[in-house]
């Protein structure tokens, strides 16, 4: 089960990534290059758990991927806040 | 350090879910909505993964992290296809 | 818009400068004469508007430059700004042959423009303060 929550994770993580690129080529809003980034590294993470099966151990290694898919979330929007309150 | 991995992404998760809801508040587009219920599932994914693999228990949590988020991401799917047609 | 689209540029046109029948006919009605001053009362008495969305239509050409507005506020002078000739010219054409092509490209972007609005709507609720423009 735990599997199959992985595999659909990793293909909706990806599905999510590229509408995000969708937008990002409508509005030409660099936000959405890093939400595209950030789900696509999540799905990555959520792939290659699903290929390694890892113990429980190392399993904290694998979420540094989810912690640079946040990271990137972050620095997006610090990017569009100065980007709009810049010179 | 993974203690603190796992609380960033749910700290970073809860924000992006309050600017959303924000934004809903404020222009009542429903998109914002369903984005703001994805990042509420994140946060809520994060936090069990830190009471699974931060604390001694006995009890796997997996399956219930692997599902909120799961559904999180399903409900900004749900948003992109219902709210951009 | 494919490559090879002849009239990819009076589709790009249309998205970016017309939102409305009015502002279409007021600006084709005012390119056929680009030598005169139009008021609002004017271009609504020509085409047959009320008055209020002719006013709207001419503030919105413009706004995009496709019209030099002078004078008052109540009233306003407005007169056709050339620079983009060839395309209103073009555009003319097919309006006059074939207007319900015409149409179907305006509701397209009236849609592509909903879509982008909710998408802009989205980028912008990461701002942690508001737009000085509101």
């Amino acid at each position: 089960m735990n599997l199959f929550l992985t595999g659909a994770l990793w293909v909706s993580s990806m599905i999510a990534g590229l509408v995000f690129l969708r937008y990002w080529k409508i509005s030409r809003d660099r936000l959405f290059v890093y939400f595209c980034l950030a789900f696509w590294v999540m799905a990555l993470q959520w792939l290659l758990m699903a290929i390694v099966e890892p113990p429980d151990e190392e399993r904290h290694y694998f979420f540094l991927m989810r912690l640079a898919a946040f990271l990137l979330i972050i620095v997006g929007i610090v990017d569009k806040n100065r980007r709009v309150s810049g010179p | 350090m993974a203690e603190a991995v796992y609380l960033l992404c749910a700290v970073t998760s809860i924000v992006c879910a309050v600017l959303l809801f924000r934004g809903f508040r404020s222009t009542r587009a429903r998109l914002l909505f369903w984005s703001s219920l994805c990042f509420v599932a994140f946060a809520l994914s994060n936090i069990l993964l830190f009471v699974d693999l931060a604390t001694s228990t006995d009890v796997d949590l997996s399956l219930w992290r692997s599902g909120v988020a799961l559904a999180g991401i399903l409900v900004l799917l749900f948003g992109f296809v219902w709210e951009s047609t | 818009m494919a490559e090879d689209d002849p009239d990819r540029d009076v589709k790009r046109f249309l998205l970016e400068n017309l939102e409305s029948y009015e502002q279409l006919q007021s600006l084709l009605l005012i390119a056929k004469a680009p030598d005169k001053d139009w008021t609002a009362k004017s271009v609504a008495e020509t085409l047959r508007l009320p008055s209020a969305s002719a006013h709207s239509a001419l503030e919105h050409l413009s706004r995009r430059r496709l019209l030099n507005g002078r004078g008052e506020v109540d009233a306003m002078l407005f007169k056709y700004h050339p620079e983009h000739a060839s395309v209103v010219q073009r555009l003319d054409e097919i309006c006059c042959a074939q207007l319900h092509v015409v149409l179907r490209w305006m509701n397209a972007n009236a849609l592509e423009r909903v879509r982008s609005e909710a998408i802009k709507t989205f980028a912008d609720a990461f701002l942690m303060k508001k737009k000085p423009d509101g």
